[in-house]
This record gives C-alpha cells, sequence and structure tokens, in this order.
C-alpha cells in the first residue's frame, strides 16, 4: 500500500511518466495498489460529499456519508470499466500499439490523478457542506460546487492522459523507427532514411552513430528513450524535469490520439450519467435518506433545472 | 585608518549593536516586500497570527464589550488561518501536477508573507476603525467600513504574494497560474468562512455569542438571493 502511494506521487510529480520510465512501452506501477489508493481517494472525497447530510440531521443522516463513500469509488470504477472495452478496442483498430496492460495502467494512473486533485478539493466541499444552510438553494449550490469540482478534476485528469499517451505512442514510434533505420542500413538501403514522414527527422545528435553499433535496434533498456528526450527538448529545458501536465511535442500518431480524444468524451458523458444513476450523493434536505433515487430524466436535464432554481427561473 | 572609515567598519562588524526598531523594521519590510526567506516562514506566521488578533481585538470593541473583543480576537486569525489551511491541499497537488514540487516550498513561503502583510495592513488600520467606532454612529456603516478595511488589506496581500512570486515566476512561468487558481479558491473559501464565522464586530442589540443562530447557511445563495430581491424590487 506503501509503495502504491509512493508511486502515485511519483506520478503527479511526473516522476513515473518520463521518457526513461516509458521506454519499456509500459508504466511501471502497481497496478493493484494504484486501484487500492484509487478506492480509498474515492472514498474520501464521498465522505465530504455526502457531509453535507449530517448537519442538515435526519434519522439516517450518517447513511448518506457511508452510502457516498462506497459510491464515489462505484462511480469511477463502473464508468471505466464499461468505457475501457470501446477504448481498447478502437485505439487497436487506430494502429495503437498499446497493450491491453499498458492502457489499463494508464487508466488507473490517469483517476489516481484525477482522484488525488479531488481529494485533495474534499475538505472544501465538506466545509460548504457543514455551513450551507438546509434549504433548496444552498442544496443545489452543493450540487453545483460539486459538479466545479469534479470537472475540474477530470480535466487535469484527462489531460494527464493525453500528455502521457503523447509520450508513450512517440516512443513507440520512435522504437519503431530505429528499427526501420537499422533494417534499412542492413540493407544498404541508405536513401530509405532520408525518406522519413514529418515531424521525425531531426533525430537526436549521435543517434545515427548509436545506430551503426552492433545490437544498436536491441540497445539496454532507456538508451532510446534518452534519445527521444533529448529530441524533445528546447533549450534550457530537460525532460527529466518535465511535470505531469507538461507536454512534450505534438502528438506523432494522430489516429491513436484521437480515438483517445474522443474516448475522453464518451468517458465523461458516460460519467455524468452514471453519477446520475448513482444519485444521491449529497442527500436533499427534504427528502429521507435513499441509496438509489428512481430512474427519470438525466444528468443534463438535472444540471439545466439546477441552474434554473439558482438564478430564479423556476423555483422546486 | 581615519575616523569615519573606523566608525563605518564597526557598525558593519556589529549590527548587532542596530536598535532594535530598526531591525523590527528590516524584518517587516522584508514581508512587505516578499523578501522572506525560508526561515522566515515561522516568522510571518507568527506576525500574521498577532496582528489578526490586535485587529480583532479593535474590530470588536464597537459596543464595548470586552466579550465581544474576546471572541472577535479569535475569529479574525481563524478566518485568515483556516482559509489557508483549506485552499492549501489542492494547491499543493495542482503544484506537483505542474511539476513545481521543487518551488512549492519557496511558495508557501511566499503564501505566509502574503498572510503577514494582510494583518500588519489590518494592524496599520485598526486605529482608523476604533477612531470610526468612537466618531461615527451606526452598525451597518461599521460593517462597511471594516469591509473596507479589509479590501485594503486584501490589496496588501496580494501585492506582497505578487512580489514574493515574481522570483518563483521567472523561475517557473507555470507558478503564476497556480499562484493565480489559488487566489480564486482563497477568495471562494474565504467569502464563505467569513460569513459563517460572523459577527466579527457585535451588533449592539444582540447578545455576544460566537456563532449566530443563521450562520449556517451559504453567502453566495444569502448574496444570490438579494441581488434578486434589489432587481426583482
Amino acid at each position: 500500500m506503501l509503495i502504491a502511494i509512493r508511486r502515485l506521487d511519483a506520478i503527479l510529480r511526473g516522476e513515473a511518466t518520463r521518457p526513461a520510465d516509458l521506454d519499456s512501452g509500459d508504466l511501471r506501477i502497481p497496478l493493484a495498489g494504484i486501484a487500492l489508493v484509487n478506492v480509498g481517494l474515492a472514498a474520501i472525497y464521498g465522505v465530504c460529499m455526502g457531509s453535507y447530510a449530517v448537519f442538515r440531521g435526519g434519522d439516517d443522516a450518517w447513511m448518506q456519508v457511508i452510502a457516498s463513500g462506497v459510491k464515489m469509488p462505484a462511480l469511477f470504477g463502473l464508468t471505466l470499466l464499461i468505457t475501457l472495452p470501446s477504448l481498447y478496442v478502437f485505439s487497436a483498430l487506430a494502429g495503437s500499439s498499446l497493450k491491453l496492460s499498458s492502457v489499463v495502467k494508464l487508466l488507473a494512473a490517469m483517476l489516481g490523478v484525477c482522484l488525488a486533485v479531488l481529494a485533495s478539493l474534499g475538505p472544501i466541499v465538506a466545509f460548504f457542506g457543514v455551513s450551507a444552510g438546509d434549504t433548496v438553494e444552498s442544496y443545489q449550490f452543493m450540487k453545483l460546487l460539486n459538479v466545479i469540482m469534479c470537472g475540474v478534476a477530470g480535466v487535469l485528469g484527462l489531460g494527464f492522459l493525453l500528455r502521457t499517451l503523447n509520450r508513450m505512442i512517440a516512443i513507440e514510434m520512435y522504437k519503431q523507427e530505429e528499427a526501420d533505420r537499422a533494417e534499412a542500413l542492413e540493407r544498404g538501403e541508405s536513401e530509405v532514411i532520408d525518406d522519413e514522414p514529418a515531424g521525425v527527422s531531426d533525430a537526436a545528435p549521435g543517434s545515427a552513430e548509436r545506430d551503426t553499433e552492433p545490437g544498436g535496434v536491441h540497445a539496454e533498456p532507456g538508451v532510446r528513450a534518452r534519445a527521444f528526450a533529448q529530441r524533445w527538448d528546447g533549450p534550457g529545458e530537460s525532460s527529466a524535469n518535465a511535470g505531469a501536465l507538461d507536454s512534450m511535442g505534438q502528438p506523432t500518431d494522430r489516429r491513436a490520439a484521437r480515438v483517445y480524444r474522443v474516448w475522453v468524451v464518451v468517458f465523461a458523458v458516460v460519467g455524468m450519467q452514471m453519477s446520475w444513476v448513482l444519485r444521491p450523493f449529497i442527500g436533499h434536505p427534504d427528502m429521507p435518506f435513499t441509496w438509489f433515487r428512481d430512474r427519470e430524466a438525466n444528468f443534463f436535464f438535472d444540471v439545466v433545472r439546477m441552474l434554473q432554481t439558482l438564478l430564479g427561473i423556476s423555483g422546486e | 585608518m581615519s575616523e569615519p572609515a573606523r566608525i563605518d567598519a564597526s557598525a558593519e562588524r556589529q549590527p548587532a549593536s542596530e536598535h532594535w526598531l530598526d531591525r523590527a523594521d528590516a524584518r517587516l519590510r522584508g514581508v512587505l516586500h516578499g523578501d522572506a526567506q525560508e526561515r522566515g516562514l515561522r516568522y510571518a506566521a507568527r506576525l500574521a497570527l498577532v496582528c489578526c488578533l490586535a485587529y480583532g481585538l479593535c474590530m470588536g470593541s464597537y459596543a464595548g464589550r470586552p466579550g465581544q473583543m474576546m471572541v472577535s480576537a479569535v475569529k479574525v486569525p481563524l478566518l485568515l488561518g483556516v482559509t489557508t489551511a483549506l485552499t492549501l491541499p489542492p494547491l499543493l497537488v495542482v503544484g506537483t501536477l505542474l511539476g513545481l514540487v521543487s518551488k512549492l516550498r519557496r511558495l508557501l513561503v511566499a503564501i505566509a508573507a502574503a498572510q503577514a502583510a494582510v494583518g500588519l495592513a489590518l494592524a496599520a488600520v485598526a486605529p482608523y476603525t476604533l477612531l470610526w467606532y468612537t466618531t461615527i454612529a451606526g452598525y451597518p456603516i461599521a460593517i462597511l467600513f471594516n469591509g473596507a478595511m479589509f479590501a485594503v488589506a486584501t490589496v496588501a496581500g496580494h501585492t506582497a504574494l505578487r512580489r514574493a512570486t515574481r522570483p518563483l515566476v521567472a523561475e517557473a512561468p507555470n507558478v503564476r497560474w497556480l499562484v493565480r487558481l489559488w487566489v480564486v479558491l482563497y477568495a471562494f473559501v474565504g467569502v464563505q468562512m467569513g460569513w459563517v464565522l460572523r459577527p466579527f464586530i457585535g451588533n449592539p442589540g444582540a447578545p455576544v455569542q460566537f456563532f449566530r443562530e443563521s450562520a449556517w447557511s451559504n453567502a453566495y445563495v444569502e448574496v444570490w438571493r438579494i441581488m434578486r430581491q434589489v432587481v426583482g424590487g
């Protein structure tokens, strides 16, 4: 568990997603450990969300805290479960070379970032929950506040996903490029090298020399990643100090990156609807505790209704 | 060696002989100009605490009740301290995500310096508050006056924060965005904290109390309701 927390810290610091660590084409994180940490972080935020009900009183107010603490990990887990198969299949179809285990680890890391941000915002949500009144407007405010908090965490988490994915795909492409180059040199077809795709011709200084050495294609782990990192480093910059959200160039495999971008939108939409299915998370001040509410409308209608109530266009 | 030169050299060798008022002046200027070093973190925090406590005493003296003065003296440091504590976790997590781990310690020192600057500014305007209380009657206008004093102190705090973070921004431009994010979050939480912790001044017609019965409500919802009433007539 402690190792998993340390790895999550390394993910947040960007140390786990630097080119040298992605050389194997995989994130070196303990999947089960990170999943457990994620569950814990989601539960912390869930408890903070449910604190609103406790301070409004009622017979089963504490049940709302427990329910929210259980439902938040379920919300993220179920959303991932629903969207993961389509992501894997369509990214493979689009030509991504990432293995299923790599995709799962990448998504676990993304959720870790997302949930760490959410958990850090938890005390603020709990403070507003404790101090908010028991009026319908304050309840709607709490809902809107939680939507904004989840939105902020989601943007940061998904930004991390796309940046890390770009790095992983770029390293894979760089490896492929090196292999092709070595193969061409073996055949003596040096003119093939000149016919490179745009954006990959500015190889790191010295990388061509390395390729000509025996065993260049099968160099020890980290060598290619360092060469890759050198290629992306700008003047005065170093990828060794890059943060988790720092961009390291444009995506080199646009089709695969596009699949992930579409998936990000799908993940957000499914997540929002899943939160609607699993509601209540906060607990309406005028309603008794219930684990689930009746199926009616959807998340987006509710956001509109929430804004209408707050703006006084129509009361509940 | 000539006499003036000998005096200069001895002054350089013996900074301890400097007048204590000058030493205090140098330290306060260090905080206000954002020069607080890492060792200044504790000093800045203590300074903020003492100054806020002093302003709280003045703020609560409106009706001349010692009980309200004591309550306000506790509440003003609480307002700043708890708001800062609530906004630090997101600052640290987002700062780490932005690759600013090595800058976070200095950023915390800058934030402490900003809090100290807010406290210093409040303490500096406290005599005006006392003068206002003794010369101009009216509870609502006393609230407005204190609001204005807090606004002045906020400007002082923001100036100190900007100065203290300038070298950090020069090293890593992302720090600017992190600081802006923190300021927005601090203001958002601070407004609600101020609302919950009221009364700070103490209505002469009401008993001394730490929290009002109606304290547990949402400041933003209340403000929005008032605005709707004003617009709607």
